[in-house]
């Protein structure tokens, strides 16, 4: 067997890609393991022999700020930056989580058979189905098979709808 | 009890229709997960994982089982027919899988990698239900040292063999354990990072994070990627007879393939990956007829294809005998564990022989339950890649909010299913691995828990974590690991080449 196990001779890793994305996951990470250690100092530590609760999540605050240091200095060094499209850039993915979202607005206040059928809806739509009714239908088709299947085959509580009567 | 015997047992309890129709479930679901591109076996599972909260503790682990070791045989599907991985377990098999579709054999390819498949899970299986309880009762031993070093080496392993840079895995398992430190404290009943949200008292619900990460940002790269699957060939099952020289020509590649995964399944990391690469390598070196490798060689498949099934097997072994989880999959299988009240660890076969054992034996039944599906069915699963990306989205993800609020009806697990979504999909897409996310966020409060242990036992002397001695054996092979993987990867710098990056499913 060769030494190197797992080569390769065309890579798919996306190394590079997104330098300055990766740079600024690098930077919150440091920043947010300053703020847990910070977070952390008001709970009690203890000592070596009698550990608090506080102990564990300073150990993690300093592996985050390490983490993220590692990473900044990683991408400085890296030889391979490469430009590419920003997270932001492709807007469906977005359009998408506005879709969700918008149905789970829904759920505590016009019930589960609603917001689904919405959440179905919106999302079938954001997915690349524009034609409207078709949208709807897999929304609807969802919402009722879902509910069927999670109240009554398997006795799960979901909030109360207006549409409840209708099945 | 001899071995024996409690394995009837174990078969004894599967053998009731609640238990048997979650393995069958589980087993449709891990194939049609499989045979999907794009929704990988750690998305499935997770989507899934709410579901089986609504069975006993015994049915459900069957049911994510299942899905884990089903996923390997429907992954590879696609790779045949389309020469598409359905899951990254499966990437070996388009190198030859694809070409013997060319040459009008797609039949006999896929009832090679069938066979083959559900014979290197049934021996691995049987290897398991050997091995498993000698090691569980090896690790009643276990103290907080040894779970410790276990714990730390899942994680860190994990984070350097998925490859890349090393903050590609260490900033997404920070973050896990950082989510995993959010809770109100078990010893002292000490609220902990809660903000001033009593609803985090009971802590960040891992499966809310695992649902986002793995299931919703996957969603988000399917609807981000518009590239449609080419059309499927038709596979008749007259198609599916292969010839004697095929059936001659893989038993060897079936043995070498079943051993190789048997043995990385057993290690941390993504093994039924790793281990397809490594069984190809092993065919290129071992076989009769490597100089036809990579041209529609049967012993292409054979090999891969038999790693990954004894991969995901064997993989069951370090979960059920020592509680810890070496891959996304078995960690979500813990999360369900402890969700369900059942503690896992070397213990399992003695407070739990039914969970420990009737998992076991699940897997004898549910191989022959995977043949059934994957060879008559083929047709079904081909017409599966068909549906229109808009339905299959839609259906993950309103399954996958209503699993998540059917855990606690808490709109804060719904709220963590889509933050945790968004940061999936934002660290993926940057090239940051997901798996080391899911492993911190689970193995992080193991590990606090066993640090504290030790510290309270030894009064804080920190040697008591290296003077055990199988503590000591853990933390040397672990810096053995770490500076074997660093001389190969200088090596292949050097040398101009790159180790492939092994991605997350």
């Amino acid at each position: 067997m060769t030494a190197e196990p797992l080569e390769t001779a065309s890579p798919s890793a996306p190394e590079g890609r997104g330098n300055r994305g990766r740079m600024i996951i690098s930077a919150v990470t440091v920043l947010g393991g300053f703020g847990l250690v910070a977070a952390s100092w008001g709970v009690e530590r203890g000592d070596l022999a009698h550990p608090g609760p506080g102990l564990y999540p300073l150990v993690v605050g300093v592996l985050a700020i390490l983490a993220g240091a590692t990473g900044l200095v990683e991408e400085r060094r890296s030889a391979t930056a490469v430009a590419s499209p920003p997270v932001s850039a492709d807007p469906k993915p977005w359009i998408f989580v506005a879709a969700m979202l918008v149905g789970i607005i829904a759920l505590p206040t016009l019930g589960y058979l609603m917001s689904a059928l919405i959440t179905g809806t919106a999302v079938s739509w954001a997915a690349g189905q524009r034609t409207w009714w078709k949208a709807l239908l897999t929304g609807a088709v969802l919402a009722v098979v879902s509910s069927l299947i999670f109240r009554d085959l398997l006795d799960v509580y979901l909030p109360a709808s207006v549409l409840d009567e209708l099945i | 009890m001899d071995i024996l015997q409690q394995l009837i047992y174990g078969f004894e309890v599967v053998l009731t229709p609640e238990n048997l129709a979650a393995a069958l479930i589980g087993c449709l679901a891990g194939t049609i997960v499989g045979v999907l591109p794009g929704l990988g076996p750690t998305a499935g599972a997770a989507v899934l994982l709410p579901l089986t909260f609504t069975l006993g503790p015994v049915a459900g682990l069957i049911m994510i089982a299942a899905i884990y070791y089903g996923v390997q045989y429907g992954g590879s599907l696609t790779s045949v027919l389309l020469n598409i991985p359905g899951e990254t377990s499966s990437v070996m098999t388009t190198v030859d899988g694809y070409q013997l579709t060319r040459q009008g054999r797609a039949g006999a390819a896929l009832f090679i990698m069938t066979i083959g498949s559900f014979i290197a899970a049934t021996v691995a299986v049987i290897l398991v239900t050997w091995i498993g309880p000698p090691v569980a009762e090896f690790a009643i031993n276990f103290g907080p040292p040894e779970f410790l070093a276990l714990a730390v080496i899942g994680l860190i392993f994990l984070v350097r063999i998925m490859g890349g840079s090393l903050a590609s895995g260490l900033i997404p398992m920070v973050i896990g354990l950082a989510l995993g430190t959010v809770a109100m404290d078990a010893v002292s009943g000490t609220n902990r990072l809660e903000f001033g949200i009593p609803a985090l008292a009971q802590g960040i619900d891992v499966v809310a994070v695992a649902v986002g990460v793995f299931g919703i940002a996957e969603v988000m790269r399917l609807v981000a990627d518009d590239a449609r699957l080419p059309t499927p060939q038709k596979v008749r099952m007259r198609d599916l007879r292969p010839t004697r020289e095929d059936v001659r020509r893989s038993w060897a590649p079936w043995g070498r393939g079943t051993i190789t995964g048997f043995i990385f399944g057993l290690l941390p990391g993504p093994g039924p990956t790793v281990s397809t690469f490594v069984a190809y390598k092993f065919e290129r070196i071992f076989s009769k007829n490597r100089d036809q490798l990579g041209k529609g060689a049967i012993e292409g498949i054979a090999s891969p294809e038999a790693a990954n099934n004894a991969a995901a097997t064997s993989g069951m072994v370090p979960l059920l005998s020592l509680g810890i989880p070496f891959t996304p999959v078995l960690a979500l299988m813990v999360a369900a564990m402890m969700i369900q009240g059942v503690t896992p660890g070397p213990l399992l076969s003695v407070q739990h022989p039914e969970i420990f054992w009737g998992v076991i034996a699940s897997m004898y039944i549910g191989n022959v339950v995977l043949v059934i599906l994957n060879l008559p069915l083929i047709g079904v699963w081909v017409r599966l890649l068909q549906i229109p990306r808009s339905i299959l989205i839609s259906v993950i993800t309103v399954v996958s909010i209503v699993g998540t609020y059917a855990l606690n009806s808490s709109m804060l697990d719904v709220i963590v299913l889509v933050l945790a979504g968004v940061l999936g999909y934002v660290l993926s897409h940057y090239g940051y691995h997901m798996a080391p996310l899911a492993l911190g966020l689970i193995l992080g409060p193991f590990a606090e828990r066993y640090l504290r242990e030790g510290l309270f036992i030894s009064q804080g002397d920190v040697t008591y974590f290296v003077t055990s001695p199988i503590a000591a054996v853990l933390w040397v092979l672990l810096v053995l690991g770490l500076v074997a993987q660093a001389v190969f990867s200088m090596r292949a710098r050097r040398a101009g080449r790159t180790l492939v990056e092994v991605v997350p499913e």
